[in-house]
Parts: C-alpha cells; structure tokens; sequence
C-alpha cells in the first residue's frame, strides 16, 4: 500500500506540492494526472523518498519512510522518467546486481528474469553494453529490474515515454498483472489514454493540488453525458499559463 | 476537490468486471505463486555485503571499460599510452636532475632534499584535500547514480561511506602516478634496491587515502551550506580578500645580498621559510618522515610513521562512519531540495545575458551568427561550474605574474630574460591548452540533441564553427595579451622581447582555438559514416575521450615547439644586438611560429569546414 497524508513541498514561494492525501490499495492502479508543471514528479520523487516533504507522512507498505526508509525502500520500485543505468553493464549483469543488492533468491529471479525478460523482448540484449540499448530498450531494462524484487509497491514516473506501441502495450498489461497479483501501483503520466485504461483511480493534480479524484467510472457523471476523461481535465486545469512551466 | 472522497477504496465493480482478482496471481497470467514479497522482518543487511556488491558491480564496469579498449581506435590507445609514458620519463628525468642537484648543494644537500619533499607532500596533501572535496561533492550529491541508488534498500551510511572510498581511490591514484617518478628517481640517486620503490608507493597509501578522507568529511560538512548564496558570496568575499591580503603583503627580498655575498643568509632564510612544512603535527611530514626513512635505510622509522598514519586514516574513517550515520541521508534530501528550487530562479532585469547582447551588437557580423555566439556566451556565463575553473587557473597564473616584479634584479642577463620570458610564454600557452581543450573542444559536441536547432536554422554549420573560432580565440587572445604584455614589463624585457612573446602568445591563442574547435567537430560528433552521435551531454566525459585527448598533446606539443624554439632564436637574435644584426634568424623564426601556427590552427578548422559541407550537402 502507498499512503501519503497531507504532503507537501515548497520550492521558495512556490507550492510545488501542495497538502496530497492519497492512498493506493495493493492490488490497485491509481494515475495522477496533470498538465506541466503541475507537480507530479515533485510528487513522485516525495513518494519515493528522493525528496523530503516540509509536511505530512508517507508510508509504504505500513512503513513510515521518515522513520525507516530502508524497510520501505525494500518494499517499492521505482521506473523515473529519465533511468539511470550503467552504461558499461549488460542488462545481464544490471538483473545480477540487483537480485544481489536486494538479497533475493537466486533461483526465484531467474525465474523472473527469465518471465520478464522475452515478455518485453530483451532476451537478444542481455548481453549488449547498456550503452549500445535505445532509449527504449534502456527502459524496459528498467521496467523488468523494477519487478525483480517483487515490489509491495511500484511508483512509474512517465513510464510510457519512449515505449513503441507494442511495449507501451506489454507494460500496460504488466501493471494490470502486477496489481492483480497485489502489488499497489502509482503512475504520474499525462497521456489521459493511459490512466483511462489502466487505472483504478485517477487523480487530478494542478499547482500542486490533488483537485480532483475519479474511478473511471465516475468519468462520464463528472464530464457531462458520454463525456470523457479528456473533457474532465480539460475543464479542471482550463485556466492561465501564470506558473506553468516552473515545477514539474 | 472533485470525484468520490479520497478513501483509496478500490473500485470494486471495475476489478470484478475487468477479471483481476483482488489478491493472488491466479487469471493474471503470471506463474503461480507470483506476488509481491513482504518486507523481511527485522533487517539490516548483513555487514559488507553491500559494499562487496557495489564494489563487485565497480570491478565488471572497469573490466568492460578495459575490455572495450581493444574496440577502441588505434590510435586512440597509442596516443594515450604515449603520453602517459612520456610524463612518467620526462618527469622522472627532471627529478634525477633536481636531486642530483640539491644533493650537491653546498654540502646541506639532504636537508635541502628533505624539505622538497616535505613540502612537495604538503601541496600534495593541500590539493588531495581540495580535489576530493570537488569530487565527492560531485558523487554524493549530484550524480543520478546516487540519486537512483538511493531509491534501493541500500543504507545510506553505506553509500556515504562507499562514496567516500571511491573518491579516495580514484583520488589517491591520480595522486600515485603522479609522485611514482619522483620515488623511482629518489631510489635510484640513493642506489636503493628495487623492491623499496614498490614499497615506498605503498607507504604513500595510508597518507593519500587519509587526504581524501578529509576532503570527503568537509564535502559533507559543507554540502548543505554551499546551497545558500549567502554562504557562496561570503566564500568568495574571502577568497579575493585573501588573494589581495597576500599580493599587498608580497615584498621582494634583498636577492642582490644574496647572490652577491655569502649563501649561508639565503640557506638560512630557505629553511626558515620552509619550516611550517616541517611541522610534526602534519601528516605530510609523517609521510615524508617514512619514505626517507626508507631512503636511509630507516626500515623502523619509516614503519613508525606509516603506522601513525594509518591509525590516523582509521581514527577518521570512525568519525566518517558516525558522520554519514547521523546526517548524510538528511543532508542529501536537503541539498535535492535545493537543487529542485534553484531552476526557480527567474532572470534579473539587469542579467548579464542584455548585457552580452548589447556588446555584440556592435560586431560587424550576420545576425544568425550574432545569435549563435550570444547563446555560447550567455550559457557559458549562467554555468559556474565551466568558468569557475578558468577563473582559477588563470588567477593562479595572474598571481604568480604579478609577482614577477620582485625578480627583475636578476634578469639584467639577456639569458635569463630570454629563458624566463618564454618559460612564460610556455605556461600561459599550457593554461591556454588546457582551458580550449577543456571548453572549446565540447562546445560543438555539446550541440547534441541541439543540433536541430543549428541543423535547421539558415546558417551554414561551417559559419557556426568560424564563429565560435573568432569568439574563443578573441576572449583566450585578450586574457593572454594582458597576462603576457605585463609578465614581460614586470620583467623588464627589453620591447624586442616584450613585442615577440605576447604577439606569439596571441598567435597561440587562435591557434589552440582552431585546433580545439576543428578536432571537437572532427572526433567525437561524427561516427565513421558522417553521422552525428551528439547524444553525450556531459562535457568532461567528452574532453576525457580521444578527441580530447588528442586536442590536449597536440596543444602542449605545439607550445612547447614554439615556445622552445622561439626562445633560443630571441637568445641568438638579442646576443648579437638585435634583429638587424642577424635577420636570417628573425625570418626563420617568424615562419617558424607563423607557420607552425597556421597548420595546428586552420588544418583542421579546415578539415572540420569540409567534413560539415559534406554533411550539408
């Protein structure tokens, strides 16, 4: 489970993060939403303890990340919008380190290597440098090292981007897999298709305020007969540019 | 706030709808028994076992770094192996000269060397201090690798403390190789057997691995202070307060006493002055202490102070280790969010970037290149980082210029005029290397993913690198005409010598410009079909690769040619009365430094012309 009370972040004057509560069950989807500069990567970085927050509490799986971030960060994953990788590693050995890191079961990983890796079609780069990998194929390296350890919970910044249809597609399906096996998911994007499809929940952050939070169920109540996801941001983030641009 | 409260209960329907079960992995596709794995109870990990996998992870990067070595060019690895080879013998040639020297010296030789090598380890340890500080600040705090390994169940006292290693060995390294001459050559003078050589350069360990630790405790200490400008201003306020305390405090000596009279005075004033190095408090000393002790055969004295650093290296790792417990992780998440604020920073109304625009104006040039060089010089300046280190460099060489005016009593001789004027020459032509190689050679690779920005724009890329040749080659030309002009009035150089070194100095500038601007479009932007990679934003990782190497040998060996050659020939011209009484020598000389000049600057300003034509085309 992902549980933020009241979180917030200030740059300056600026309220990048503005008093976020939500909660994402294990086994649930939840995407926030947002236009530039609306604070979901702020949002992601306090969620996963790259930031510290002026205020509020976080927990993962039921562990305060203040208190104990090595137990939470044992617990989450983490796919950022621009991954790190090194360049002078093969995916191979990149998989190796981390099952070592993080302690795991040898033959248990293989086993998730070995599920993973066809699934989002690394197998003939195993053993390339990371450095010769697309941007693509780098992310999906990061995709299959984030599920290694199994995750309690999985926090994707903009995880779509640079994904062809195709892998963009296998990693849509993997979420709903990973949810359904009772891993809490939480995905920043702003691709509206996106969380219409694969989400539980989507939450609406503009300047750096949760404004809105919706089942795709609700969507066509709230946007108006036959309305769309679309039509609902579009409508809550309808204002002038003032700010954007400055927090992302 | 819109929608159902924010319970986080799941939608139930949805999920019965779509098929995925709550819990479990059952009708998910997923093999059975496949699900998030609960956080193990209790759990540190176990001792070391962490920092084997980190350090494990370090030995298959460098193994495929060595590896790729054989993939790399030829050339490449000749280039680099040469140069390393030629400093290690230069150097150690300079050192057996030295100290055969000193050795000789009026019967103090050994004290004389025993003070060189105190205060060599001093500056030694001074800058360890300093280069590690700038190096873990960089590792622990700025790097994504941190940024990223910070999100893994990694203790972030280990990571302090696996980042303080690193810097250390990296540091201590570069640190090894450059003194190894200096103790090969100091056994060798002694008739030492070999194995103490070996020996010696492991005794170095424990004193260059304690410098780095220091530098890494004060990288931590003052990690968070550094983010506030207020701090940065007053840091800087210092330094210039400093510099100008010790310039107004500079006075020259008596040296005609000195050279005139008996040596004791000057022997005496030497060991005074040099007695701060000699303090037994300072682990120079301690380090010096040991490696000469070896030198005298001292086998027990030099373990003594090996041993002394050593309990000292493990008395500061202690209070590192207390360190990164208590507050590295709180001073990390602190600079982060420091750095995340930062880019709020809007643009003054009187922000250099108007300023700049306006002084371009008045250039006689296209307004598309205009608007080129105006980018190069507002990115530049609005980047600390880049000219920080000029600023320093050419400071020091300032300093050490100013100074010059103590030393002209001894400069009457047309020898010693002509040897220290272009041993000038040669230092502001090194600096000058050094900084082109380091900020012009990337300039053009740094276009990167820009290039469709200078790509599409409707000025010829050819144009763009002339541009960037008269802009670098001007601002290196104007900084070395003023450091070369007063060096030589300082010294009281005759006008014949004043006119040539700073005209060769400005000849130089443009040169090593066009040398760095043509090999930075010719090596690391073009794959071999012609294509452009320009996918590396990092400009020390570019300056450190071939292109950059190569740019920096080819640099020095170019100064070096003109600045020797050029020197001899103004010894020859002025000891026979000046360039009337033998202007065969004038002539040669003038093409030397002329023609010498035009093929390291246009040759490949010319060949990167026709590789971007082509490119065009």
């Amino acid at each position: 489970m992902i549980r933020a009370q009241g979180l917030k972040k200030w740059f300056g004057a600026v309220r990048a993060v503005d008093g976020i509560d939500l909660k994402v069950e294990p086994g649930r989807i939840y995407a926030l939403l947002g236009p530039n500069a609306a604070g979901k990567t702020t949002a992601i970085k306090l969620c996963v303890g790259l930031l510290r927050p002026d205020a509020g509490r976080l927990e993962i799986a039921g562990v305060d990340m203040a208190r104990d971030p090595l137990a939470a960060k044992r617990a989450l994953a983490y796919v950022p919008d621009v991954p790190f990788l090194y360049d002078k590693l093969t995916p191979k050995e990149f998989f190796r380190f981390l099952v070592e890191l993080y302690e795991l079961d040898r033959t248990e990983a293989a086993v998730d290597e070995a599920l993973w890796g066809p699934l989002f079609g690394l197998e003939p780069y195993m053993n390339v440098l990371m450095e010769n990998l697309s941007h693509g194929t780098r992310q999906r390296v990061v995709v299959v090292g984030a599920l290694l350890h199994r995750p309690l919970a999985w926090i994707l910044d903009e995880p779509m981007v640079g994904l062809d249809p195709h892998y963009a597609k296998v990693l849509k399906d993997t979420m709903r897999k990973v949810a359904g096996a009772g891993t809490a998911i939480l995905l920043s994007t702003h691709q509206l298709a996106v969380a219409e499809e694969v989400a539980d929940r989507v939450g609406i952050l503009h300047r750096g305020k949760l404004i809105a939070e919706l089942s795709p169920r609700e969507i066509p109540a709230v946007a108006g007969l036959g309305g769309a996801l679309e039509d609902v941001f579009l409508r809550m983030t309808e204002e002038g540019p003032s700010e954007r641009g400055l927090v992302e | 706030m819109v929608g159902a409260p924010n319970q986080g209960a799941p939608d139930g329907e949805r999920r019965e709808e779509s098929g995925i079960p709550r819990q479990g992995a059952s009708g998910t596709g997923l093999p059975a028994g496949w699900g998030p794995r609960p956080v193990p109870a209790g759990g540190r990990p176990l001792p070391w076992r962490q920092e084997w996998q980190l350090l494990r992870l370090k030995f298959v990067l460098w193994a495929h770094a060595l590896g790729s070595l054989h993939r790399a060019s030829k050339l490449s690895v000749v280039v680099i192996g040469g140069f390393l080879a030629a400093y290690l013998v230069f150097t150690g040639w300079i050192f057996q000269k030295a100290i055969r020297f000193a050795d000789h010296f009026l019967g103090i030789g050994s004290v004389l060397i025993d003070r060189m090598f105190f205060m060599l380890f001093a500056f030694l340890g001074g800058m360890l201090v300093l280069s590690s500080l700038l190096l873990f600040s960089t590792a622990a705090f700025r790097t994504r690798e941190t940024a990223w390994i910070q999100t893994l169940p990694l203790e972030s006292a280990r990571l302090f403390r696996w980042k303080c290693w690193e810097t250390g060995i990296v540091a201590a390294w570069a640190s090894l190789f450059l003194v190894a001459p200096l103790l090969f050559t100091y056994g060798r003078v002694n008739s030492l057997a070999w194995w103490v050589f070996p020996l010696s350069l492991l005794m170095m360990l424990p004193f260059l691995l304690l410098m780095t630790q220091v530098g890494c405790l004060l990288g931590l200490l003052l990690a968070r202070p550094l983010q506030s400008p207020w701090f940065r201003r007053c840091l800087a306020t210092i330094a210039v307060m400093g510099v100008i305390l010790i310039v107004a405090r500079t006075r020259p000596r008596d040296a005609d006493r000195w050279t005139t009279g008996s040596l004791l005075p000057l022997v005496d004033y030497l060991l005074r002055q040099t007695e701060v190095f000699h303090q037994p408090w300072l682990p120079s000393t301690w380090a010096g202490r040991a490696v000469l002790g070896m030198g005298e055969g001292l086998a027990s004295k030099a373990f003594f102070y090996v041993g002394l650093l050593v309990v000292t290296l493990l008395a500061l790792e202690n209070l590192l280790w207390w360190s990164a417990e208590w507050g590295y992780r709180r001073i990390w998440l602190d600079v982060q969010g420091c750095r995340s604020a930062r880019p709020r920073g809007r643009v003054g109304r009187w922000d250099f970037a108007r300023w700049a625009g306006g002084l371009l104006m008045v250039l006689p040039i296209r307004r598309g290149i205009r608007s080129l060089l105006w980018k190069d010089v507002v990115t530049f300046w609005r980047d600390p980082a880049q000219w920080s280190q000029a600023v320093l460099f050419f400071g020091m060489l300032g300093f050490y210029i100013f100074n010059l005016r103590h030393i002209r009593t001894q400069l009457d001789q047309v020898f010693w005029a002509c040897l220290v004027g272009h041993l000038n020459l040669v230092s502001v032509g090194m600096i000058l290397a050094a900084m082109q190689t380091r900020f012009v050679f990337p300039q053009f690779a740094l276009e990167g993913r820009r290039i469709w920005i200078l790509g599409l724009a409707p000025v010829p890329l050819d144009r763009l690198i002339w541009g960037k040749f008269w802009l670098s080659g001007t601002a290196g030309a104007v900084i070395t005409f003023v450091l070369m002009w007063f060096s030589s009035r300082f010294l009281g150089a005759g006008t014949g010598l004043v006119i040539s070194t700073t005209a060769t100095g400005v000849v130089m500038s443009y040169a090593l410009t066009g040398l760095a601007v043509g090999l930075g479009v010719l090596h690391p932007t073009m794959g071999s079909a012609g294509h452009f990679r320009g996918e590396d934003e990092d400009p020390a990782r570019l300056v450190s690769g071939f292109g950059g190497t190569f740019c920096l040998v080819a640099s020095m060996v170019y100064v070096i040619g003109v600045g020797a050659v050029e020197g001899y020939g103004m010894f020859r011209i002025l000891r026979r009365g000046g360039v009337a009484a033998d202007p065969w020598t004038g002539l040669l000389l003038l093409l030397w430094v002329g023609g010498s000049s035009w093929l390291v600057g246009w040759l490949p300003m010319r060949l990167a012309r026709g590789r971007l034509v082509r490119l065009e085309s």
